[in-house]
């Protein structure tokens, strides 16, 4: 579980204007007896103060026993990479999207900020000896091989905000999108990628889906985060304050959603639990119950929880939400 | 004293009465349970 790692008080924060800058960003193991440990510290977060909006530490794959972490927007030398998790305690660089992303620009000359690399979730695709990414900053399904090469996967429209990715029925890869700024209700969608690279919208009228993922029958679960409250005045775009927290993001709207297959396609669907605080990742353990990561942004330190699920693949449709 | 009788019975007919009401209209959800807490803003998650 990658935990941001939102307690700068703690450690030295460096701040610029807007942001403040610290590396506390951990990624954490629970067994099953409920015991946990850090597998690893001391990685980059940055919240930017005036938004609430913070990047950090955000997916975590495996593959051939190994543990690889992805790194999102950030300030330290390990943002915005693919990190491998060896035996040694020390990260190795897999892939630089920073770097990737500058498109060969010299770095020392570039502001950080500027570059738009932003990766979110992760998948493996072992058959390829490859990972498979969105990026958020980009709007692109990005692939990362073992060998450090990036590419783009899947082009998708300029400045889509891509989230959670999860592999579906047939072996293919499915992202979800808030769609571009500002996020309206009904403007995010499910892609499914196509093995020629291409995206297609295979579920649309969502809003702020933020991850996904698929029972054995196929179904199609979505984390719908929150509606965001802003708006663009000309060129720019504004945080709408409504409440008084001053806070653009209301919580306690996140809900879960199931969708029946048909054929190709996911239409009918329904609300399986509403009142998430601010929900952000979604995964099937192997006896089909469901972990929820919530409290996930504009929390107060150590509220963020995962919860687990048992039954949820067993509600009837029509069934009142939980 | 016989009054009395049938208006406790009647009492507790309706109590009863008003918990299987009560019963029925509470939500039946999965079970659910915290396997981690205290953490900071959480996202990924693997298993």
């Amino acid at each position: 579980m990658v935990k941001a790692g939102k307690n700068p008080e703690n450690q030295p924060a460096e701040s610029n204007p807007g942001t403040v800058i610290v590396n506390s960003g951990a990624l954490t193991c629970v067994d099953l007896a409920g015991q946990r440990r850090r597998v690893i510290e001391n990685l980059p977060y940055v919240l930017y103060t005036e938004s609430g909006v913070s990047a950090s530490p955000t997916g975590v794959a495996e593959m051939d026993g190994t543990l690889y972490l992805l790194t999102g927007e950030g300030y330290g030398d390990l943002s915005r990479k693919l990190l491998r998790l060896g035996t040694s305690g020390t990260p190795q660089v897999v892939a630089d999207f920073l770097k990737f992303a500058a498109q060969g620009k010299p770095l020392e000359y570039i502001s950080p900020s500027s570059i738009e690399a932003n990766p979110y979730a992760i998948i493996p695709d072992p058959a390829n000896r490859r990972f498979s990414m969105t990026d958020g900053a980009s709007g692109q399904v990005l692939s990362a091989g073992l060998n450090s090469e990036i590419g783009v996967f899947s082009p998708t429209e300029d400045h889509l905000v891509v989230t959670g990715i999860a592999r579906g029925p047939v072996g293919l890869a499915y992202f979800a999108s808030f769609s571009q700024l500002p996020h309206s209700a009904g403007a995010g969608a499910i892609y499914r990628l196509q093995p020629e690279s291409s995206a297609a919208v295979t579920l649309g009228n969502l809003t702020t889906p933020i991850a996904l993922a698929f029972d054995r029958a196929g179904r199609l679960y979505t984390l719908q985060s929150t509606p965001l409250r802003m708006h663009l005045k000309g060129c720019v775009l504004e945080f709408i304050y409504t409440d008084a927290e001053a806070n653009p993001y209301p919580g306690k709207t996140g809900r879960l959603l199931r969708f029946e297959r048909q054929s190709d396609d996911w239409s009918s669907g329904q609300v399986l639990v509403e009142g998430l605080t601010y929900p952000t990742a979604l995964l099937f353990g192997s006896d089909d119950s469901l972990y929820v990561s919530v409290y996930g942004a504009f929390s107060p330190a150590d509220s963020g929880r995962v919860i687990r699920f048992v039954g949820l693949a067993d509600r009837k449709p029509g069934q009142s939400p939980f | 004293m016989l009054e009395q009788r049938k208006l406790s019975r009647l009492g507790i007919i309706a109590l009863l009465f008003i918990l299987a009401s009560c019963s029925q209209a509470r939500p039946v959800g999965p079970a659910y349970q915290t396997v981690l807490d205290k953490l900071d803003e959480p996202h990924g998650l693997w298993l």
